[in-house]
């Protein structure tokens, strides 16, 4: 023990010596020959890379004929998923390398949830070590195409002979091209799949409750959810202060809400945040008027432990997290019926707070870049996300997806309630300009609405995030 | 000045009475207790079933030692551990050799700018630990590109920006410095230098405080989660940390495996501890003195 | 064998033994030093730099001092300011002590003023040329989109980078300056023997190197002014920042003249000592009513969450330490008396501290959850308490307290928040052992004779401990205290695991608030300036408890 050890550390300081000594003796060089390095300090790529984000398709598409093989070309991906989707993943993508027609060789790399990817990115467009192509969510992706680290797709995806034929753009649901472009018209997101944040409704215990249908306006939610929360009043102390809905003021929540009250967080004409709308009040002021009432309350995880003991009627969540729904229901036996609705409205309007899992291409060469998009068009194409969607528990972004996964659907209820709630949305502004910030303050102050006492201090609230998120944009621009 | 008391009852001062000891050995079970009771609520929930966990029970009804075995699964935890291991011996030795040599060239040989460069190191502890992530991962990007190893998804950037640490030879400093310095006088009679000094004679009189350091290194690097995600891009180095991380990330609601996954990742710390917890309690008391 | 003779000579005699004990020292201190250098001090230089840029995500504008400006208002002139004075001073310290060195020893020093400043040049030049490289080296992340990840190309743009126009000058400078100083150090050695030669020119650099940072950031102070002036002006606004340096400066000048004349007043006679008092207590008031007028008018421009935090964290620090003291000085006192299993508890009390804090908080989170079936919520139930929010609940302690009674307190009583309080009863309870431990290492070093003495003496438990235990265990207090209110002011990790947006914010520290604009709002630039600003706080907090407990500590 003693002697390995003292080896390991003589190794240790050898190899460290060696290691810390090259980068002290760079710096000295100064005078010797120029000429010798400056042909590798000019390697042409580099410039190239500006073309390519003007879009000049008639250019590449010459290029790309005189060297259509991108033969020896790796693709580095950074995705989220580990355990079995991320096998799952794995497996598509091997199966991407063996069989494209290209040459092209995709790395996958799980790097933990979409937090730590946004570190490592940020963190590596600080030293210039980023992958290829990169799974976020499009306010991240947004933020770096502002600093120029994110690739306009569109001249890949208009591509005539790689890109999307009119009829596969067609295909894919209409909302998610302008989800995942820019105000100024570049594509930086392209969806791979969709999920929405949604309410899970127990219906069972409903029709116990005397509600057959699901509600389908605000006061009806009200009802029910009262009614679920007075029902667990009698049932002893585990049940106390449970019941009713499980709403944890979020962003993501909170929006939701919104616009189920036909909400929105910009302007008339979509030059700014406005928050300081009726809509905005009323739903603020509805979710109060719950919390007084005892009908809503916290947890300090995900809920559907909760869900599945009848502790509540309601949770709020995405569809993604299916699968933990069923476990929690499955681990305490419960043979209850639920499934996802949307929120509904004080007139009825129905609405989710959808969300899609973006993949954005990393400006380099125009070849990787090609081949990246190439990759993303293989992996999102309708029979592979088929495929992955069976894995995954997500939704499809293509009408043709939608078909090949019937059989799916039919197996699995409850997720197939969920692709006409993921179709609805709307979705968060994400690449309206400082989104990213503008989300985590909206964060706070739905904390803070949640703690509001009365009418005044609501919109009092609301003026200041306004306010806030106006200067933000500043910020940013 | 009060002398009215009566030596019967100086007596009950400091030698011990049974109702004086009654309540000492109250207070301390009371201290005990609530030291161990997150403990005790952590194992208990890591056996129970889910509903029991989210129940108000204290105790399991019956004993799910299976959570173990689903949370090792799922949060690979068999890929992980040799990784935790492997970074954590490496910085440890890298660690002790370079804060031994420093600690005992700062406590007994007197240089030119020996307080200046002492003071300097000292102060970065009070520099608020964010400031520190970006540059060190600029640094070791930069090291790695020049150098003909990689750092970057290797072991380099896991371990070796953590073997300079100023509290290890903060520490170490203090005891050395404790060693008489005739034995110093008597060895460099008999032909020692300061490196044989050290190994023959400082060191064996210093096996508590190195035992203080090896525990305290052990539990940092054991739990150090945002750097080693920074700088792995494949699970091959990243540590077990980052495994429970991402397993508490898809089963935050289910708390029984969350709590059996935590409790994994610990005990190591403890088995260390156990070990070492002798000289370890006795040389924390004693760096502190002479702070 | 030419070689080894000279190596022989050269550690041979009482020089050359010291030069090789200098030289093992050096040696021994390498590899730490320079890892600690690359690790640690490389990134405060780099965080400098970032914070006076405005860098969200990329690096964009120089933007100068602004970044401190909007954290803390125009007080960031001001102390920019008072740090270049403080340099000058140095100076006047320095030349003093040189001067008395060298009546002293009847030395003449003075050719070592050359090498001196050299010395400081080399250091100015030296950074002069990191903070032109630092930039190009940074734009190689742009460079290398596409490029082939070799060695080669790295070394090449690296090479390219540092031979950009503006770097090479810079390098040359440097690398002139280090022969001449390594030139003119030996001649200087050379024709000036004596033994304090190194200590002169250690002296006159520092001098030197004082001088140019004193007189540097002064005039960065003036220019900086001048521009914000300039940009106020042309929105037709008076930033009055002048007048603001006038007064703080008066009242800092003021305070330190009463600070002064206190401390003279001791060695005045008795009669002249009453008068001197008064007259610095004067002037102490003067200075310090200057100062309480003008600082919250001018941080009340800076950012409000930088306040927020810091008074959660002073609640934090406040709230923390002196329990976790009394507790563990408690505890310590009853394990010290020989009582049976004494090593169990102390093994008991000490696992908190080894335990991972992740861990233990989010065993704590479950714990103190706010389902009227979590454990705490349970135990509340049955003393007959409702069920309360815990790391939910926003409201402050005190305010609670005064709800339940029946009181309205006013906001500023509300005290700490619930949530706050569970995160402070955390950090208690991981850190009562570890004191615990040491102060029963100070109650081991008390001299037993002294407490049977004042037993003899007929003094009670209570008066031994207040009289003789407590002041002998002085030192350990201090280090104890020292170590916890940097820990507090720096704890992040478990107050992040426990932090919710349902506390409105009452838990996020100023460690919490600069880790959002790092990681969270990008923020870059400013989340370095506001690095530095709790570095000073920290520095200043250690400085006044080192000038406060450190002077009474009664080393036993």
């Amino acid at each position: 023990m003693k002697k390995t050890s003292i080896l390991v550390s003589i190794v240790l300081v050898l190899t460290f010596v060696l290691a810390a000594c090259a980068p002290q003796a760079t710096p000295e060089p100064t005078q010797p020959p120029v000429e010798e390095t400056e042909e590798v300090e000019e390697p042409a790529e580099p410039e190239e890379t500006e073309e390519v984000e003007e879009p000049a398709e008639p250019e590449e598409t010459e290029e790309v004929e005189e060297a259509p093989a991108f033969e020896g070309v790796t693709v580095q991906f950074w995705h989220v998923y580990s355990d079995e989707p991320g096998e799952g993943l794995q497996a598509l993508v091997d199966e991407f390398n063996e069989t494209n027609e290209y040459g092209i060789f995709v790395e996958a790399l799980n790097q933990g949830n979409y937090g730590d990817v946004e570190d490592k990115v940020n963190a590596g467009i600080q030293s210039g070590d980023l992958p290829d192509v990169v799974m976020a969510y499009t306010n991240a992706l947004a933020d770096w195409y502002s600093v120029g680290s994110v690739a306009d797709m569109n001249p890949y995806i208009n591509d005539p002979e790689y890109g999307l034929t009119e009829d596969q753009l067609n295909d894919l649901y209409p909302h998610l091209k302008a989800a995942g472009s820019t105000p100024d018209g570049a594509w930086i997101a392209y969806p791979m799949t969709q999920s929405a944040n949604v309410l899970v409704y127990n219906f069972t215990w409903a029709e116990e409750l005397g509600f057959a249908e699901p509600p389908a306006t605000a006061a009806e939610l009200e009802e029910v959810i009262c009614a679920a929360a007075a029902d667990n009043a009698t049932k002893g102390a585990d049940f106390e202060g449970t019941g009713g809905l499980v709403y944890y003021p979020s962003s993501t929540n909170w929006l939701h809400f919104l616009y189920a009250f036909g909400g929105d967080e910009l302007n008339e004409d979509r030059t700014a945040y406005d928050f300081s709308t009726q809509e905005a009040i009323d739903t603020s002021m509805y979710i109060l008027d719950l919390k007084e009432k005892g009908c809503i309350w916290q947890t300090e995880s995900y809920p559907n432990p909760e869900q599945a003991q009848r502790k509540a009627l309601i949770t709020m969540s995405s569809t993604a997290g299916l699968p933990y729904y069923e476990a929690a229901f499955a681990d305490e036996g419960n043979e209850d019926e639920w499934g996802f609705i949307a929120a509904p409205g004080p007139d009825g309007t129905l609405a989710v707070n959808a969300f899609q899992q973006m993949l954005g291409v990393i400006p380099s060469t125009e070849d990787v870049e090609m081949a990246s998009w190439l990759f993303v068009k293989w992996l999102t194409s309708p029979e592979i996300q088929a495929r992955w969607v069976r894995i995954s528990g997500y939704y499809g972004t293509q009408v043709s997806t939608e078909a090949l996964l019937a059989d799916y659907a039919e197996e699995n209820p409850v997720w197939a309630t969920g692709v006409q709630l993921a179709a609805i949305g709307p979705s968060e502004p994400q690449t309206f300009p400082a989104w990213s910030s503008v989300r985590r303050t909206i964060n706070d102050m739905a904390a803070e609405l949640y703690n509001a006492t009365d009418q005044a201090a609501v919109e009092g609230i609301l003026a200041t995030l306004t306010e806030t998120a106006n200067e933000l944009v500043e910020e940013v621009q | 000045m009060d002398n009215r008391q009566s030596p019967k009852q100086k007596s009950h001062l400091f030698s011990v009475s049974t109702r004086r000891k009654i309540v000492t050995y109250i207070i301390l079970g009371v201290g005990a207790f609530i030291s161990l009771v997150p403990f005790f609520w952590m194992i208990s929930t890591s056996v129970m079933s889910l509903g029991e966990a989210l129940g108000s029970t204290f105790f399991p009804s019956e004993l799910h030692f299976e959570n173990y075995a689903e949370a090792w699964r799922r949060a690979q935890f068999s890929e992980y551990f040799l990784n935790s291991f492997l970074i954590t011996i490496i910085t440890l030795s890298g660690e002790l050799v370079f804060s031994i040599l420093a600690a005992y060239a700062f406590a007994r040989i007197d240089f030119p700018g020996r307080n200046f460069i002492f003071t300097v190191m000292l102060s970065t502890m009070m520099i608020p630990a964010m400031v520190f992530t970006i540059p060190n991962f600029l640094t070791v990007t930069w090291l790695g590109r020049i150098t003909s190893i990689p750092w970057i998804n290797n072991w380099p950037a896991l371990t070796i920006p953590f073997m300079g640490s100023i509290f290890s030879i903060f520490m170490l400093r203090q005891f050395f410095a404790q060693v008489p310095d005739e034995l110093y006088d008597s060895a460099q009679i008999d032909g020692a230098g300061h490196l044989r000094f050290l190994l023959q004679v400082v060191l064996p009189l210093s096996k508590a405080p190195v035992m203080v350091i090896i525990v305290l290194s052990f539990i940092g690097t054991w739990n150090s989660l945002a750097w080693p995600m920074l700088v792995t891009n494949t699970p091959d180095w990243r540590p077990i940390s980052v495994g429970l991380m991402n397993f508490v990330n898809e089963a935050g609601q289910e708390i029984n495996l969350t709590m059996a996954g935590a409790f994994i990742t610990i005990v190591p710390i403890l088995i260390i501890y156990f070990f070492t917890q002798k000289q370890f309690t006795e040389s924390i008391a004693r760096s502190g003195l002479k702070g | 064998m030419e070689n080894k003779n000279f190596f022989k000579r050269m550690f041979t005699g009482r020089k050359g033994r010291k030069l090789k004990e200098y030289l093992t020292a050096y040696l021994f201190i390498a590899p730490s030093t320079l890892l600690i250098f690359i690790f640690g001090i490389f990134p405060v230089g780099f965080a400098l730099f970032v914070s006076l840029h405005k860098w969200r995500i990329k690096r964009t504008d120089m933007i100068g001092l602004d970044n401190y400006v909007r954290a803390i208002g125009n007080l960031a002139y001001v102390l920019v300011f008072a740090l270049g004075v403080g340099a000058l001073v140095g100076v006047y310290f320095l030349i003093r002590r040189i001067i008395k060195m060298v009546k002293e020893n009847d030395d003449q020093p003075w050719l070592c003023i050359f090498p001196g400043l050299l010395y400081a040049a080399i250091t100015a030049a030296f950074l002069n040329w990191f903070y032109r490289a630092l930039p190009e080296v940074l734009d190689i992340a742009d460079k290398l989109r596409g490029l082939e990840r070799t060695q080669e190309v790295f070394m090449g743009l690296l090479r390219e980078a540092l031979r950009a126009e503006t770097v090479v000058p810079a390098w040359r400078l440097f690398l002139w300056l280090l022969l001449a100083g390594v030139v003119i150090g030996v001649l200087v050695r050379r024709f000036y023997q004596n033994r304090r030669n190194m200590s002169y020119q250690m002296y006159f650099a520092l001098i030197f190197a004082a001088l140019a940072a004193g007189v540097g950031l002064l005039y960065y102070t003036y220019q900086q002014v001048n521009l914000a002036y300039v940009e106020a002006m042309a929105e037709g606004v008076d930033p009055g920042i002048w007048p603001q340096f006038i007064t703080i400066s008066s009242g800092a000048f003021l305070l330190i003249l009463a600070w002064i004349l206190w401390d003279r007043a001791k060695k005045v006679e008795s009669s002249g000592s009453f008068a001197v008092h008064i007259l610095a207590a004067l002037i102490l008031l003067v200075g310090a009513w200057l100062l309480i007028g003008e600082i919250p008018t001018i941080i009340a421009s800076g950012d409000e969450n930088l306040w927020e935090g810091l008074k959660v964290t002073v609640f934090f620090s406040l709230g923390t330490v002196p329990f976790q003291l009394m507790i563990s000085l408690f505890l310590s006192i009853l394990l010290f008396q020989k009582v049976r299993g004494s090593n169990f508890f102390r093994i008991v009390f000490f696992i908190p501290y080894v335990t991972p804090g992740i861990a233990s908080a989010a065993v704590f989170q479950q714990m103190f959850s706010n389902r009227q079936s979590a454990p705490v919520n349970m135990v509340l139930r049955f003393l007959g308490i409702p069920a309360q929010q815990w790391l939910y609940e926003p409201r402050g302690i005190i305010q609670m307290f005064g709800e339940m009674l029946g009181l309205n307190l006013p906001a500023w009583a509300a005290g700490p928040s619930l949530a706050l309080a569970v995160i402070m009863l955390h950090s208690i309870w991981t850190y009562v052992g570890y004191d615990t431990v040491i102060y029963l290492a100070g109650l081991g070093n008390i001299p037993k004779v002294m407490n049977d003495q004042a037993e003899v003496d007929g003094a009670n438990s209570w008066q031994v401990f207040r009289h003789i235990t407590f002041p002998l265990l002085s030192p350990t207090t201090y280090f104890l205290s020292l170590i916890a209110i940097i820990g507090t002011f720096k704890a992040f990790n478990t107050i992040w695991v426990l932090r919710s947006n349902l506390a409105l914010g009452t838990t996020d520290t100023f460690s919490v608030t600069i880790f959002i604009e790092f990681f969270e709002k990008l923020r870059y630039g400013y989340a370095s300036a506001l690095s530095f600003v709790l570095f000073a706080i920290i520095l200043f907090l250690t400085y006044i408890n080192n000038k406060t407990q450190g002077k009474r500590v009664f080393y036993g």
